[in-house]
């Protein structure tokens, strides 16, 4: 590492620390601006099949790409996904965090079993719930029928309108937990005097709630949904693997669409999955910079 | 971070204990034929990838590669098994820009096509005809791995997809296997009445489905249709007024609620056991479901039969040259052929290890687990074939012409658009014609 | 309340039990009780062998490429705090970027160049930790940046009086204080790396080499006729994780939420 005279101003002293920050970029654009890069430059290609060579082709795929029902559709269900992340995760998140904030007899049994699904693979959490939408045999269907008994099973991973909304709500199950245990530091952090003041001062629970806790939740809900947005865009694995059976146009997110013009089934289309990628970059870009402008908004 | 001696005891513990429990699980694994620890040296390696990885043909296969090494002490064999669809990824980008294995497993058709023309796989036509060996195949499988007058793989199987019934609960509802696809459409209503599945069908992977579009494609338009069609003669196309007809019939048996409920959520296995365990009447499967059954449910193949898929009334077009479908056509390919790639460094050696593939063992085993072996046996190997195997067989021999499963004819690209579209087709959201403009769209842009 | 304790820990419960049910009996009836239990379906896991070579290979990887990228995030942390070089707030843009990328994207290219040339990195445990690491580095580097602003300046100053250098101000004064974002990113990335299902099935293809989610992915491949033998697949493969996150519970989310909080 750089050595410094121990006796260098302030400012000459922290430009040896560039050095520190080698390996870190290094890696980085190894592993990302390559790549990233890589695909720009593969987006002007077309491949005619999986083994033949690479044919230059300008922004053609770009202009297929617009007219392509299957990628808007693809790009719909992320801000979908998107939508409902905030407007239903967050909420049953922080509803649960609130409960959980009073002592509440097996608070810890409450905080471990909806916290455990971030702990588990992805991989085990798509077939898991594959079981439980399994038409006619599966966990929900049976329990359905418990309250209908000639209710003749539903097709919902496979159904053009359910798939996408059954995938989601077990991105709820496996995520809730993870956003209420941030609430739940987030509420702790809130001082207890408060809360006592308001009661003092006649305000009722909701009162309380809206005037304080919501107020000084502020930073923990930017977070949540700083991060729920920024994952909602880049989602991939538990709708590639569970709605992998529904229609093309009901079944796709950005990123499994990416996939699959390059890998499925031998497609080879590596030039048109790199321009989605590239759009799908620009779009995470897009979104990932008005975050922050309105995040530094309304920290001023 | 408060540091708690005894938790982080109790923590690194229990990791230890559980790596512990898993370590016998390592060394308890299957025999493998030729493991991956020899040490390295003058062994020349072979990388052998296949599909093949359940029991049975896995089996059959590590015996051949057993027999090889045993007669060829330099060479290593490594064989890998992959899924079905991941096979079929992996293949493509190694094609792409990887590391194709020595030895690859193939569908013959249009996916070989594609390596053969663009120089990834060897030319076998020389090799087979030393010895004899080209003898020793039925025709028909070594016309699916030819491409261009020229072989580029050895078939091992040869399949073909009868419509499958449970004989004993037709029995049982005093039921008859229907001959025509109005009886069909009949029989499937009155199975619904008795709340019995008709036809079990997993459409998660697409092609399940596929079969039954391509049948009543062939059934009402006749094989040459297909063939023209992807040879891109004129006069032929995808979107000829047969193959709307045959998305037509196909939603015919979707309204009559025919399949099993939400199908294209369900996957091969669980629609294969609804099948198995009686809850479905009939299931159009390939012949590779008796080997599957054997395994899964070992009594239930005795009240196995099968016939041919139900005759559809001739279409009636002013299409020169006729062609009306010939009821006893039988939707069959090759599922399993090996190939060899040309970035094999020891082709002598590849080769030499496809005849023990293809030898007169493999051929009766193959019999023996219920598979039709697509080289020629003598008539004991085929006396041991399963009951139903050997009914599929004399279907398959009856046959004037068998159509080839139109994703492996295809290009993989067009392939993967026809079983997207029939997909779309059974769930509903495409119309037949739409369906069939757009197979045709894309055949005239990549063909 | 009750109903989502209920709707959210059933399912594993369900799958827990089973794992020890034959086939047959959870078709029929699947809220049943186990009437007849049976190791077999564990034993089948067992035998199929890969499951030890998945939490192998998982962990290597995962564990390799957290000490890494909390290496490198933490240098970098540290040079954006507190150094002062030419195009810092540009760098550090760059990493921010990368937060936003989705990893999807450089799959393909990823693939091709791996597969490429020289840099034949398909298939090694190399392949995979590049890629973590990479991906890894944005948020490390974020928290890890913010953490290290707010150690107090008296006591660098102090440490350079006496004579410490680069290296000595990071490694004694800095990192000491800044634990608790150290722990938070090396949770956060552990649990991103344990789970990570993409990459692992576009750039391995040796069965040797495959971390735990490709294990399983294969093992439903094969089996998934067979409920009990998955449940169990499922069981083997989820259970230490939740063993381990049952014990250390509450070390895990306080470290995860301390260092996330104080942004």
């Amino acid at each position: 590492m750089t050595s410094v005279s121990t006796r260098s101003a302030p400012a000459r002293f922290g430009r040896g620390l560039f050095g520190f920050l080698l390996p870190a970029l290094v890696i980085y654009a190894l592993f990302v601006i390559l790549p990233i890069g890589e695909a720009f430059r593969l987006s002007l290609f077309r491949w005619p099949s999986a083994v033949s060579e690479p044919v230059f082709c300008g922004l053609r795929n770009f202009a297929a790409l617009m007219g392509d029902a299957v990628f808007w559709s693809a790009l719909g269900h992320n801000v979908l996904l998107l939508v409902l992340s905030l407007a239903v995760q967050l909420p049953i998140a922080l509803m649960l965090a609130v409960f959980l904030s009073y002592p509440v007899r097996g608070r810890r049994l409450f905080r471990t079993v909806f916290f455990a699904p971030m702990v588990m693979p992805t991989v085990a959490i798509a077939v898991l719930w594959s079981y439980v939408y399994l038409p006619e045999q599966g966990l929900l269907d049976q329990v359905i029928r418990l309250f209908d008994r000639g209710f003749s099973g539903g097709a919902w991973l496979g159904g053009p309108n359910t798939a996408m909304l059954c995938v989601f709500a077990t991105i709820c199950w496996r995520y809730v937990g993870f956003h209420m245990v941030l609430f739940m530091a987030g509420l702790a952090g809130i001082p207890e005097e408060l809360y006592e003041a308001a009661r003092m001062d006649g305000a009722s629970e909701w009162g309380a709630f809206k005037a304080i806790t919501l107020p000084l939740l502020k930073p923990t809900i930017r977070v949540s949904a700083t991060l729920s947005i920024i994952g909602s865009l880049k989602y991939f694995d538990l709708v590639y693997m569970m709605a992998a059976g529904a229609p093309e146009k009901s079944r796709e997110l950005m990123a499994t669409y990416v996939y699959r013009l390059g890998f499925e089934g031998g497609q080879g289309r590596f030039g048109y999955g790199s321009a989605a990628a590239v759009m799908l970059f620009l779009v995470a870009l897009a979104a990932g910079a008005a975050v922050t402008f309105m995040g530094r908004r309304t920290n001023d | 971070m408060r540091y708690s001696p005894r938790r982080s005891l109790l923590l690194s513990a229990s990791i230890v204990l559980g790596l512990a429990l898993f370590a016998p699980g390592c060394r308890r694994r299957a025999p493998a034929p030729g493991s991956n620890d020899a040490p390295p040296g003058e062994k020349i390696r072979l990388r052998l990838w296949h599909i093949m990885n359940y029991e049975g043909p896995r089996e059959v296969i590590a015996d051949a590669v057993k027999r090889f090494e045993a007669a060829n002490p330099n060479v290593l064999v490594e064989v890998e098994t992959f899924e079905n669809d991941a096979y079929k990824q992996k293949l493509s980008i190694e094609a792409a820009g990887g590391e194709l294995p020595d030895i690859l497993f193939t569908w013959g058709g249009g996916g070989l096509a594609e390596l053969a023309r663009a120089g990834k796989v060897l030319d076998l036509t020389d090799a087979l005809a030393a010895e004899g060996w080209r003898e020793r195949f039925l025709e028909a499988p070594l016309d699916f791995c030819t491409v261009d007058d020229r072989v580029y793989a050895v078939p091992v199987d040869l399949a073909c997809v009868p419509l499958w019934y449970n004989a004993e609960l037709f029995a049982r509802h005093e039921l008859a296997p229907p001959r025509t696809f109005a009886e069909l459409l009949q029989l499937c209503r009155e199975l619904r009445a008795k709340n019995i599945t008709p036809l079990a069908l997993g459409n998660m992977k697409q092609w399940p489905g596929a079969f039954y579009f391509i049948y009543l494609a062939t059934r009402t338009g006749g094989s040459e249709l297909f063939f023209d069609a992807a040879a891109r003669k004129p006069g032929a196309a995808f979107n000829d007024p047969a193959f709307v007809e045959a998305g037509e019939k196909l939603r015919q048996l979707v309204d009559a609620n025919a399949f099993s409920t939400g199908f294209n959520g369900i996957d091969v296995g669980p629609a294969r056991t609804q099948f198995l365990n009686e809850q479905a009447a009939m299931y159009l499967m390939g012949t590779w479901l008796v080997a599957r059954a054997l395994e899964e449910s070992p009594e239930f193949p005795s009240k196995m039969k099968c016939i041919a898929f139900p005759a559809v009334e001739p279409f009636d077009r002013l299409r020169p040259g006729g062609g009306k479908g010939d009821a006893t056509t039988v939707v069959g390919g090759v599922n399993c052929a090996f190939a060899v790639s040309r970035s094999c460094e020891n082709s002598e050696k590849a080769a030499a290890l496809l005849r023990f593939l293809t030898d007169e063992q493999v051929g009766e085993e193959w019999c023996r687990i219920g598979r039709i072996p697509a080289l020629r046996v003598g008539d004991e190997a085929l006396d041991e074939l399963p009951v139903p195997t050997r009914a599929a067989l004399d279907l398959l021999r009856a046959a004037k012409t068998i159509q080839p499963y139109y994703d492996q004819h295809l290009p993989p690209r067009l392939a993967e658009e026809h079983k997207k579209t029939t997909q779309e087709i059974f769930a509903g959201t495409l119309t037949p014609a739409e369906a069939a403009d757009r197979m045709e769209k894309l055949a005239k842009e990549t063909l | 309340m009750i109903l989502c304790l209920v709707a959210a820990g059933y399912p594993i419960l369900w799958m827990g039990v089973s794992a020890i049910r034959l086939d047959r009996d959870i078709r029929s009836r699947p809220f049943g009780a186990p009437v007849h239990p049976t190791a077999n379906n564990l034993r089948a896991v067992f035998a199929s062998g890969r499951f030890g070579r998945g939490y192998l290979n998982s962990l290597v990887v995962s564990g390799v490429s957290v000490a890494v990228s909390i290496a490198a995030a933490a240098l970098a942390g540290y040079a954006f705090a507190r150094g002062n070089f030419r195009g810092k707030e540009l760098l550090f843009l760059l990493f921010l970027a990368g937060m936003m990328i989705p990893v999807h994207v450089t799959l393909i290219p990823l693939n091709r160049l791996m597969s490429a040339g020289p840099v034949r990195l398909k298939d090694t445990y190399f392949a995979l930790i590049g890629p973590y690491v990479g991906f890894a580095l944005p948020i490390g580097v974020l928290i890890l940046r913010g953490a290290f602003e707010a150690v107090p300046r008296d006591l660098e100053d102090a440490a350079r009086i006496d004579g410490c250098s680069h290296w000595g101000i990071f490694f004694h004064v800095g990192l000491p204080l800044v634990r608790p974002a150290l722990a938070t990113v090396i949770i956060f990335n552990f649990l991103t790396m344990w789970n990570e299902f993409a990459f692992a099935l576009t750039l391995i293809s040796r069965p040797a080499l495959r971390t735990l989610p490709l294990a399983l992915w294969q093992f439903k491949g094969e089996r998934d006729v067979n409920l009990g033998q998955m449940c169990a697949a499922l069981c083997v493969a989820v259970v230490p994780a939740l063993v381990v996150y049952a014990l250390a519970q509450r070390h895990i989310i306080r470290g995860l939420t301390a260092g996330a909080i104080k942004q």
